[in-house]
């Protein structure tokens, strides 16, 4: 079975691509090797950063505290809503969104 | 009348342009293959077949730094999330309120899907200051640690729309 690739190209300034194939030489492999694997170093990391947010502290207790506190009017959100017509009869899932007209 | 639908095969993604290639390229090469591997649910707006929006829900958390604080009486250091990771509409709807509607309606999905967590949270990238301002405008607040990552109280976004 043949595993599907795709090509991918990339522009990048005459300077930064000299750094690339130094860096690519000093760690022994080829530049489209060094340049891949480090992209995918990048995109596991950023993969990782939309499974969860670190908060501080403060951010945790406003997210979390205050649960009887009332809650602050969205005016814009509102508006929004009613505009959609969707604030009544949630849930919405695949309910049609008067928004056409 | 356009209806919402989750991303399939069968969507015409072709002629999609927001005016960022990065959200084009991600509609069209990455969101149903995260989707059929349940990392990602993409939900469309389609015209006649054609996609002209849609938005991305990804699973997510919210974690205390435990380097930071005193932390909750509670004693939490998570709450359950739904992140907002990309939305965006086709050019041709830009300018006419429709991107309100737009987060409606995954603000709405998110409530559903978040409505057993009472401290349920709606996380929100911005890809940059003019998405930010949006986001604010519509009652997100930006988080201290990352400034273009915003949130809003899943309770709060509840109460907000059933008005």
């Amino acid at each position: 079975m043949s595993i599907k690739s795709q090509k991918i190209e990339a522009q990048i300034p005459q300077d930064r691509a000299e750094r690339l194939i130094y860096a690519a030489a000093l760690a022994g492999v080829s530049l489209s090797t060094f340049m891949v694997d480090a992209a995918a170093a990048a995109a596991e990391r950023v993969i990782a950063e939309s499974h969860h947010t670190l908060v501080s502290d403060e951010n945790f207790r406003s997210l979390l505290g205050g649960l009887d506190a009332p809650t602050p009017p969205f005016a814009a959100l509102q508006r929004a809503a009613k505009s959609v017509a969707v604030a009544q009869g949630l849930p919405v899932s695949e309910k049609r969104n008067d928004v056409g007209n | 009348m356009w209806v919402t639908e989750r991303l399939s095969a069968a969507h015409d993604l072709e002629k999609f342009s927001c005016g960022k290639p990065l959200f084009d390229e991600w509609l069209r090469h990455a969101a149903l293959a995260l989707d059929e591997s349940d990392q990602a649910r993409t939900f469309v707006w389609t015209d006649q077949g054609k996609v002209i929006a849609f938005y991305t829900l990804v699973p997510h958390e919210i974690r205390r730094d435990s380097r930071t604080g005193r932390g909750t009486s509670s004693g939490a250091v998570a709450a359950p999330a739904l992140f907002l990771s990309s939305m965006a509409l086709d050019q041709r709807l830009q300018g006419k309120g429709l991107g309100g509607r737009l987060l409606v309606d995954a603000i709405a999905r998110s409530i559903v899907a978040l409505e057993k967590a009472e401290a349920g949270v709606i996380v929100a990238d911005a890809i940059d200051a003019d998405a930010r301002a949006f986001y604010q405008h519509f009652g997100f607040t930006p988080l201290t640690d990352a400034p273009f990552r915003l949130a809003m109280r899943a309770r709060d976004a509840r109460s907000n729309l059933t008005l």
